[in-house]
């Protein structure tokens, strides 16, 4: 299984390879002391150690999420609920991979397209995540807050 | 051979040399496992929701990894598939899998090196071994700064939410301890504990990280790297027995064979490829069903 044999060029040109030895270098470089910088971003954001390439898949369980959304003080209408549920299930996925760097405009704006009558309402992010100390699910919850 | 008239950073780069006699093939097959991995890649994540152009995505890379068999073509060929890479890459921003960015570098790496170029031959598999160093290495050692090995708290978890999990990494608790961690509601608050204390569970958790560092740094030292390569092959069999993530385990191979004598490659190519067919069977209903990660 070798190379298909091509035609060889008749100059290896080295600089070129030297230029092409540097640039693999320096992305080696980044790529030993990204994963200390993306650890920190999953400390300080909730960023997901699945992604991103710090290479922590398999070191937590990914969080489970519950979005709720409360106008007026009560819950919001299951027919709009119905109807943002693909805006939802958009921002679920991407909530999971950039934690809390995901805000839910998305959400939000569909909910404000959806019910005009709606003046305010919020937006209620719960994340179960895994707590190593007491190897337990923990909940943390996160209300944004939008206006029309 | 490490020139000694270099800057450290370039003698430590070259510090993974070696075999440079057999490059050749070494190249050969990395980039046949890699394009047909990409073709069939590209293939099993297909699905019901798949849009047409995801459809297109995989006609293309199955055409651009027939093309790398092409002499004439075979760079355009590995150049288009990077190009497709990069597009699933992007698209499936912002949440691209770590296999995914993996794929794009290697496939990258084989369209940045002029592989007639010795030079660029032995520039590839130098890369390539760093990258399998520092892939395992990071991945042992963060399971280290997360501390959810040390007691079984992550595996405890997959056997509670896996059936793989549970069929395999369980059989080493009780059954009531089994039983214990999948009678727990995740979405309960708190809900837990996820540790064990059943000694042979504990050290198959312990080894886990244990074996990924060690042996990584194992690749590092010529005395040790085949030993070390041929080891983290194993490691990565066991783990895949229980994650079945088929493809990320294939690129582990891939990334493995690199260290090792092509001959023993040879060997280990066919069955990935096996596994990797069955995948695509199963996925396309011509073999029964089996429980993969694609």
């Amino acid at each position: 299984m070798k190379v298909p044999a091509e035609t060889v060029p008749e100059s290896p040109a080295p600089s070129a390879t030297r230029a092409k030895t540097r640039v693999l270098m320096v992305l080696l470089g980044l790529l030993a002391v990204w994963p200390l910088v993306h650890h920190a971003l999953v400390l300080r954001w909730d960023l997901s150690p699945w992604h991103y390439c710090g290479f922590a898949m398999y070191c937590l369980p990914r969080p489970r999420l519950r979005i709720d959304f409360e106008g007026g003080g009560r819950p919001l209408d299951a027919t709009i609920k119905k109807r943002i549920h693909p805006w939802v299930a958009a921002y679920a996925d991407k909530r999971q991979a950039m934690g809390e760097l995901a805000e839910p405009d998305t959400v939000a704006r569909a909910i404000l397209a959806t019910a005009p009558e709606l003046a305010s309402f919020e937006i209620v992010v719960t994340t179960f995540y895994f707590d190593v100390p007491s190897a337990s699910f923990l909940k943390k919850v996160r209300r944004y807050p939008y206006t029309r | 051979m490490v020139s000694t008239s270099a800057a450290w950073p370039e003698r430590l780069f070259r510090f993974v040399d070696g075999g440079e006699a057999d490059a050749d093939s070494r190249v050969g097959i990395v980039r046949t496992f890699m394009m047909l991995h990409l073709a069939v890649r590209f293939w099993v994540v297909l699905g019901q929701g798949s849009e047409s152009w995801e459809y297109g995505f995989a006609l293309a890379m199955t055409a651009a990894a027939v093309a790398s068999f092409v002499p004439p073509v075979s760079r355009a060929g590995v150049a288009v598939a990077a190009a497709l890479m990069l597009g699933m890459v992007v698209r499936h921003m912002p949440t691209t899998a770590n296999h995914e960015f993996l794929e794009l570098f290697l496939v990258s790496l084989l369209a940045f090196c002029d592989l007639r170029i010795a030079a660029e031959r032995a520039l590839f598999i130098r890369t390539a071994r760093w990258l399998a160093i520092l892939v395992l290495f990071w991945s042992g050692t963060q399971k280290v700064i997360f501390g959810s090995y040390f007691h079984g708290e992550f595996l405890s978890f997959s056997v509670a939410a896996s059936d793989a999990f549970r069929d395999t990494l369980g059989r080493l608790l009780p059954d009531a301890e089994v039983a214990r961690l999948r009678s727990i509601d995740p979405f309960g608050s708190p809900s837990g504990p996820f540790r064990v204390g059943a000694p042979l569970f504990l050290v198959a958790s312990n080894g886990a990280y244990l074996g990924e560092i060690g042996l990584s740094l194992a690749l590092v030292f010529p005395r040790t790297r085949v030993r070390a390569a041929v080891g983290m092959m194993v490691l990565v069999v066991l783990i895949e027995i229980a994650a079945r993530e088929v493809f990320f385990g294939g690129l582990s191979m891939l990334l493995l064979m690199m260290f090792v004598a092509p001959r023993l490659s040879r060997r280990v190519l066919p069955l990935v490829l096996v596994v990797y067919a069955a995948a695509l069977f199963s996925h396309f209903g011509l073999l029964p069903d089996w429980t993969y990660k694609p």
